[in-house]
């Protein structure tokens, strides 16, 4: 369903882009990431290094990083607790980057991207520009059968998706945050999208992968000519990397171009969600399972 | 650099004054035999009680903002380290307001913004307090704030909001840059 072409479009003279991504890069995770006899240091060892290989391949040569953030739904509390292993976590992930996350959030689910950018926007109103460094991992080291799936989100994809963006501290209507009750949630996204975009018309729009059901019911609620394409069989519901990897396929297939705006949405389950109006530097760089 | 006040707040009895918490209360549904194999993989033994539940952590984490914002002005932000994720309960509305950021490892990002700004700025970790048997932690709760006023002394702001969890003035092993070991309000360079 959905969708029809052309997505691409170039931001209007004179605007200035408010978050300029310079790459985006997603790659998937096995399931189960670990076998269930493995230690939880021997765990946390092993996704810090993916974590961190993942970071070293895509920003090594993006430049100085002022900030480094990392964000995630699924990732186990013992990672993000100030913990010894939430500390191995880190190690491990510097071990192979160079460099710790200067802090991780999985209290946003599937919206913490939109939070950070936000949050990084007011450090960019003291000091200018700033580069951004935001993986958003999403691999249960557990392997619980809650985050594999169900009838919520349908079935889940795990990944580790690498976005390096410069946040500019203006303007500042090129981000929004909202929040609705669960069972409003879809809705409100809908309505919500449907405002942001009717001002921004021509530009592709990446949704949360779905279930037919519930995109169905989120496409009642705006005009819908310009969503990307539905990739939910190809990847699942991958949780916050959902409208960075539909933003990777639609590039894959040559429906978006470096040097064009977009829109990216995303859903938490609790009802929060984040919709940005984003610019591809003209020198993206982007790869899906290391394809470039 | 800017002086913090810090202090460390012991919290020993849950809201409902002692009532017990289901054990089986968990952040995560289990639903299958495997996953509760899995739970026991990484069980420890902690002696420290459950003393909230995730609504009772996140009204802690509310009645704390609220009462930052009352007490050192409107425009105070606030970054709050805590335990997540919690499923199937939405955060309270001011806990997603642009002046607080919550999530890990946020020691660093308050010093930033307490060099950067006159304004008061409020660090929270709040991510030891146990609501999982699951969790580790001890239920401390650790403050800091810069650019506000000496006095009353920080533990004075929070100790009244904090009554029903018969918050005490605790000793504290050093945590972050900014905390000490002091067991009372004090000033330290941060």
């Amino acid at each position: 369903m959905s969708n029809s072409p052309p997505f691409a479009s170039t931001p209007s003279l004179g605007t200035v882009p408010a978050f300029r991504v310079h790459t985006v890069a997603y790659r998937r995770t096995e399931t189960p990431f670990v076998s269930p006899q493995v230690s939880l240091e021997d765990a946390a060892l092993a996704l810090g290094q993916r974590v961190g290989d993942e970071a070293c391949r895509y920003a090594s040569n993006a430049g100085p990083i002022d900030d480094y953030v990392v964000s995630s739904t699924v990732l186990s509390q013992f990672l993000a607790d100030g913990s010894p292993h939430a500390g191995y976590f880190q190690e491990a992930l510097a071990s192979r980057y160079g460099r710790r996350p200067d802090w991780v959030t999985n209290a946003y689910e599937c919206t913490g991207w939109g939070f950070i950018l936000r949050y990084i926007q007011g450090k960019a109103q003291f000091n200018g520009r700033r580069r951004l460094l935001l993986q958003i991992v999403d691999t249960d080291i557990h392997n619980f059968t809650y985050w594999l799936g169900n009838n919520r989100w349908g079935k889940s994809g795990f990944g580790i998706c690498t976005l390096v963006i410069d946040v500019m501290p203006e303007p500042n209507n090129r981000l929004l945050i909202g929040t609705a009750s669960q069972a409003n949630a879809l809705l409100q996204l809908g309505r919500s999208l449907r405002s942001f975009t009717e001002s921004r018309p021509g530009l592709g729009v990446a949704v949360p992968f779905f279930p037919k059901m519930s995109r169905r019911a989120l496409f009642k609620c705006f005009d819908t000519a310009c969503v990307h394409a539905d990739h939910y069989q190809r990847f699942g519901h991958s949780f916050g990397s959902d409208p960075w990897l539909s933003l990777l396929a639609e590039l894959g297939a040559g429906s978006a171009h470096p040097g064009s705006d977009c829109i990216v949405s995303s859903l938490a389950m609790n009802g929060y969600f984040s919709i940005a109006q984003i610019t591809l530097a003209p020198d993206l760089h982007f790869a899906l399972e290391g394809e470039l | 650099m800017k002086n913090a006040h810090t202090c460390s707040l012991l919290l020993q009895r849950n809201p409902d004054h002692n009532r017990a918490i289901p054990c089986s209360a968990r952040n995560l549904p289990l639903f299958e035999t495997h996953d509760y194999a899995r739970r026991s993989v990484y069980a420890h033994d902690n002696p420290t009680p459950v003393l909230v539940n995730n609504q009772q952590y996140y009204t802690l984490l509310s009645t704390l903002a609220r009462h930052i914002w009352d007490s050192c002005g409107e425009q105070t932000l606030i970054l709050a380290q805590v335990r997540m994720p919690s499923i199937d309960l939405a955060l309270p509305k001011n806990l997603l307001d642009p002046r607080v950021t919550l999530g890990a490892h946020l020691s660093n990002e308050a010093l930033f913004w307490a060099g950067q700004i006159p304004t008061p700025v409020v660090w929270i970790s709040a991510e030891q307090i146990r609501r999982d048997l699951w969790d580790g932690g001890d239920n401390r709760l650790h403050i800091a704030a810069w650019n506000c006023a000496p006095t009353p002394a920080i533990s004075e702001w929070f100790l009244p909001e904090l009554d029903c969890l018969t918050a005490q003035v605790h000793p504290s092993p050093v945590h972050e840059p900014f905390t000490t070991s002091q067991s009372k309000c004090t000033h330290v360079q941060g």
